[in-house]
Order: C-alpha cells, then structure tokens, then sequence
C-alpha cells in the first residue's frame, strides 16, 4: 500500500500563558458570533485544542453552521463544507481519481482533505457515505485504490445533525458516535439573547466578518501545549472511577444503563480536561476540569435499557445522577 | 530551597492542623469506646463472674490507649497534607501534581515550572483558608464523650464487688435430689435489686436512698446477704408513696379515693412505679345494682360515681378485700395514717 504524506505544519511553541489567551480570544470572538451559547462556544473550542471531533445536535437556525463558520474563521484554518444528502457518494467526501492532462489518472482530494471540514446534516447520508467518514476522523488518513493518503495537520470535523424529520435520515451508528469527541445540543437562546442577536446580526453573518487570530501552526501549538498538562494519581483515579461508574449495574442511576462508556471515553475525558485547566490557566489537571466535560463527553457513549426510556429517563439524566454521586466521592 | 518555602510552611501548617483533628477525633472516640468497654465490663461482672476492680480499669485504658497513641505518634504525610490542601482549600490538586512530578522527575521542565510558579502564588489564599477553618475544637463533643466515660466509670465504681455470689445466694437454694444444695435459682427481680438500689441512689431520691451495697459490704455484712436484700425491699417499699398495697396486692380494693389513686401495678423487677395519676373508679366499693336502683329514686338523673363518693360508708362497706394492716415499722404519711385509722375505725 503506498503512502502518501503531506507536509506536516511545524507546531509553534506556544506557552501556557499564550495558550490560556488564545483561547479566550477565540470564545470572545465567537460568543460574538453566536449569541447565547457561551457554553457551546466553550465546549467546541475544547474539544477542538483536545484533537477531536464534534456532533452539534440542535433544531434547525439555532446557529449550528454559523458557528462552524465562525470557527473556520477564526481559526484561520481552511474549511471546507459536506452538505450530506441521501445520494452523496463516498467519493464525493474522500475524493476521486480523473483523468488529468496527460490522459493519466490522478487523484483529486475531496473535501476531507482539509483543516476543517463541516458535515452538514450528516445524519441525511448514507451508513455508505458516513462510513467513509470513519478512517479519516479515526486514522487521519484515507485510503483510495490502495493508496494511503494523510490527511492535514490540524484536522478537524465538525458535524451537525437535526432532531427532526427524520423522515429519510440515517442515524449514525454507535461506532461512528463514539468517534466524536463531544455531542453537544444546542439549546434555545434566552430572551436577552435573541435581543441582542437583533444587533449583532440582522443584515450581515458576523461570521463573515471574522478575522483568523491564529493558524494552523499556533492551533498545533496550543494542543501540544494542552498535551504536556501535568495529570496527577488522584485525576487519573477519578477519571476511572467515573468511566466505571457509567458500567451497568443493578441499583442506582446505572440501572438503567445497557452498555457504559468505552475505553476511548476515557482517554477523550482526560484529553478534554487538559483543555479546561490551559484555560483556567493551569498546567495541571483537577478533578473539576473533568467533571467539566464529561456530560458531553459520556452523553452519546452509553446506552440505556428500555426499562429506562419507560422510566423517562435520558442519557443525560442518568449521567447526571453518576456524576453527581461521583463528586460527591472525590 | 526559597521558592519552597511558602508550600513547605503550608504543609507544615496543614499537617498541625490534621493532626489536631486526629487527636480530637481519637479523644471522643476514646471517650465513647470507654463507656463501652465499661458496660461491657459491667454486664458481664453483674451476670457471669466477678471482674477484678485492676482489670476493669486496666481495659478502658488499654482501649483509650489503643485510641489515642497513634492518633499522637502518626504524622501525615506530605501527600495526605496535599490532598487536604487540594481538597478543602481550594488547592485544585496541584499540590498533589507537584509533589508526584517532584518524585517522579519524569515531566516536562516548563510544566512543572508553571505548576510551580501556581502553587507558590496560591500558597498564601490556601493559608488564609486554613486559618479560617474553624480552629477551636469541638470541646462539647469532647466534653460529652468524656464525661459519659467517666460517668459510666463511676458507675462500674459503685457495684458490688462480688455481686453474681450476692445474686445467687439472695434466694434460697434449692434441695437437690443427691442431698448437696444446688445453687438457688436467679429471679429477675432478686437478681436487679442490688442494681437498682445502686442506680437509684444517684438519681435524687436523697430522702429515701437504700443502703450502698459497696457500704454494707465493706463493713462485712455481705454474708448476710437476705438480711440486705430486705433492707433493699424496704427501701424499696418506702420509697414508694403511703398506700400499703404491695405490687400483687387489689389497690381498688384498698380503698384508695376514687380519681386519685395511683397506678401501682408494676412489675418491681423491671419498671420504676409510674408517678402519673391514673383516674380511676372505685368499681368495686360502688353500690351494687339494688343499691344503685334504690338511690335512684332520691334523684331525677343519676350519676353512678358521684353517688358513690356521696357514700363512702357504702362503698367501703362493699369493699371485698381486707384492710391494710397497721406495720408501725412503715412510716406513713399524714393522709396514709388517717386513712388507716379510717379503716380500722370502719372494720371493727
């Protein structure tokens, strides 16, 4: 199998104290872009210095692509856009060979050959389509006609799915889920926020008018940076403790829980706390950082029984009462 | 070694303060595994085998000891200190962190420079923490532990030294068919007499306190040992206010006034004789049916009870049961003593 590389982006050297402002400049700038959703906002940049990937969930005009948009932006990154319906082919996001100029085949990248990719509705394409998804979110690489191709340096995915009609959808299967570093819901703005949205953005996409404060350089380094956190025995316990609480079990809040949190889950929690302490602007890890994220980060990894859904019970209040009962062990 | 000064005196500061807590915490578990240790002792000095009086101190020491030593001789390490600090000051665990990357020297430099430079800067709010929990230690807590310790060992103090040989022989001892006395068989009642004369003396019935078991032994009565437990049931019977009735005996039958009578009817082995006033009526000094038909021609309307107190010849005349008898080594009160005379002016 051939291998073909890109050449990576050489990660600048960013300080603690750097990344910890960065960060803050990127939430300031896109709470400006989107208004109302400071703990979206928070949770996205997150899981982007973290390395994964984000499902957004939400009704449809809550300001999901505007917010992907925004990050692109801001980013300085170059995104590229999926808008997912039932007939996108594989090829159409991996990418396809053509006969170029000199009558040979060539290989022409699709659009997950890029920084920042936004799946639009992902759940509208086919298990097929998605499937092609699964080697370049997981391996950051993609393989055609027996060519192993890297994809770039950062390499993210942010992908967006409605609640509703889902007539004709294609849920996405728990493989796939369980790629997504986080899956956030968007909720519905407060008054005060949809006041203010009035003058933010009522003729233009504020999106738009973002200018990048950073690349793809400065991106690396931040999550290098976010990487070197100092994690002590009593984080790493916790973080296990909590991964095992979420395992089924015949009494309390796990009851109703079919299959717990995997593995992977574990490793995306304490990925994601490192971001939250270069935020407060620590270099070590607390046990607060990773009560901080595991909502989204454990929210579409477990799976409840169907005594539970009878109950009315969520994921989210099941996981809710494990995390609270966990704290209250620390 | 001057960058390490602030968490070195904070830890300094936070292992005090743990092994503060540790001491009052072994002091009032100390306190509370005495009196324990005490009952234990007491019960099994009381029912099975006499306990030497050395042996039954010895053992709550040994437990306070077993307490209250480690409690002064463990000293917190550095990372129980951390956690605490991480924990209940607002450490963030980064105490714990820098003490680990400290051991382990396996972290990258500009990490541990940075955790560094955080802990020394959060060193002073974590002090300013610690100095407002709260410092006094809970000395009621402590208090009330040791004051129930010393409480039950004054009570194991004023036992009998050798009560299960008083218990025993209280009652007599029973013929055996071989001819040897086989030891007596223990009633409940004769078996708590010593103990509840014990533990009532303390509780304020200085006028009528029974003689200290402790006090008739040590002056060698102690082989009398039926002697002595009529002195507690006299004791006892003084105690209890004027009535003459004995606990088996019919106290409506006796006479008493209708409504304030007292409830006597206890079991003297395990209850105190309620103080509460129980009305009562005088069903079997009240008139009978043709008594009651032929009064009732005296009245339009009727009132069995107040008939009956209107009557009192009646209704001690109906009394079934026989008048107390006049023990002149009781000491009655005033009212008991009219009311015997009433009823030996009555039966004769």
């Amino acid at each position: 199998m051939t291998q073909v590389s890109n050449t990576p982006v050489a990660a600048t050297d960013v300080s603690f104290d750097d990344s910890r402002r960065l960060l803050e400049s990127l939430r300031a700038a896109l709470n400006r872009t989107v208004v109302g959703q400071d703990a979206l906002v928070e949770h996205v940049v997150t899981a982007l210095f973290a390395g994964g990937h984000v499902l957004i969930e939400g009704l449809p005009g809550l300001g999901k692509t505007q917010l992907a948009k925004g990050l692109a932006a801001s980013l300085g990154l170059p995104g590229t856009r999926v808008q997912c319906t039932p007939d996108l082919m594989p090829s159409d996001i991996t990418g396809t060979e053509v006969i170029g100029a000199g009558g040979q085949f060539e290989f022409r990248p699709g659009p997950v050959f890029s920084e920042f990719v936004l799946v639009d509705e992902i759940n509208r394409a086919t298990p097929r389509a998605q499937s092609a998804l699964l080697e370049a979110m997981q391996e950051r690489q993609v393989t055609h006609a027996g060519v192993t191709r890297r994809l770039p340096e950062p390499f993210h995915v942010l992908a967006t799915q409605n609640p509703i009609d889902l007539e004709g959808t294609y849920p996405l299967p728990e493989a796939q889920l369980d790629r997504f570093l986080f899956k956030l819901s968007v909720p519905y703005p407060t008054r005060h926020s949809l006041r203010a949205l009035l003058d933010v953005a009522l003729d233009a996409e504020p999106a738009e008018a973002l200018k990048p404060i950073c690349n793809g350089a400065t991106v690396l380094g931040v999550i290098e940076r976010c990487r070197s956190v100092l994690i002590s025995e009593r984080c790493k316990s916790a973080a296990v403790d909590l991964i095992l609480a979420t395992q089924p079990a015949s009494e309390g809040p796990a009851r109703f829980i079919r299959f717990g949190a995997s593995p992977r889950a574990l490793q995306a929690l304490i990925r994601a706390a490192r971001v939250r302490a270069v935020m407060a602007g620590r270099s070590h890890l607390d046990v607060e950082d990773i009560a901080a994220v595991a909502l989204p980060v454990l929210s579409h990894r477990v799976l409840l029984r169907f005594e539970g859904e009878l109950d009315g019970s969520t994921e989210q209040s099941v996981l809710e009462g494990l995390i609270q009962a966990w704290r209250s062990r620390l | 070694m001057a960058a390490e000064s602030p968490l070195h005196s904070l830890l300094a500061d936070v292992r005090a303060h743990l092994r503060r807590r540790a001491l009052e915490r072994a002091t009032r578990q100390a306190g509370w595994a005495i009196c324990l240790v005490v009952l234990t002792v007491s019960a099994v000095h009381l029912l099975f085998a006499p306990i030497p009086p050395m042996i039954a101190l010895a053992l709550p020491a040994l437990t306070a000891s077993l307490l209250i030593v480690p409690a002064l001789v463990r000293r917190p390490s550095d990372a129980a200190c951390a956690l605490f600090v991480d924990r209940e000051l607002g450490g963030q665990s980064a105490y714990s962190t820098l003490l680990e990357a400290r051991a382990g020297n396996r972290t990258s430099n500009e990490s541990q420079a940075h955790l560094e430079q955080w802990v020394n800067s959060q060193c002073k709010e974590s002090a300013q923490r610690l100095a407002r929990l709260p410092q006094q230690p809970p000395l009621r807590a402590i208090a009330t532990a040791v004051a129930v310790s010393i409480t039950s060992l004054a009570l194991f103090a004023v036992l009998p030294p050798d009560s299960p040989r008083i218990l025993a022989s209280t009652t007599p001892a029973a013929e055996s068919p071989s001819g040897n006395r086989a030891p007596a068989p223990r009633t409940l009642d004769s078996a708590l007499d010593p103990l509840t004369s014990a533990t009532r003396s303390p509780a304020g019935n200085a006028g009528q306190r029974a003689p200290s078991p402790r006090t008739a032994s040590a002056t060698g009565i102690e082989d009398k040992a039926s002697a002595q437990t009529d002195a507690a049931a006299s004791a006892r019977s003084r105690s209890r206010p004027s009535g003459g009735a004995t606990p088996s005996s019919n106290e409506g039958a006796a006479g008493n006034a209708p409504g304030s009578a007292v409830d006597r009817r206890y079991d003297g082995a395990t209850m105190r004789p309620s103080e509460m006033p129980v009305p009562r009526r005088a069903i079997d000094a009240r008139p009978g049916s043709a008594d009651t038909q032929s009064l009732m021609s005296r009245a339009t309307t009727y009132d069995d009870r107040s008939a009956a107190l209107a009557q009192p010849d009646a209704m001690l005349k109906a009394a079934p049961a026989a008048p107390p008898t006049d023990r002149s080594s009781a000491t009655l009160s005033p009212a008991a003593q009219d009311y015997v005379k009433a009823w030996g002016s009555v039966t004769q």
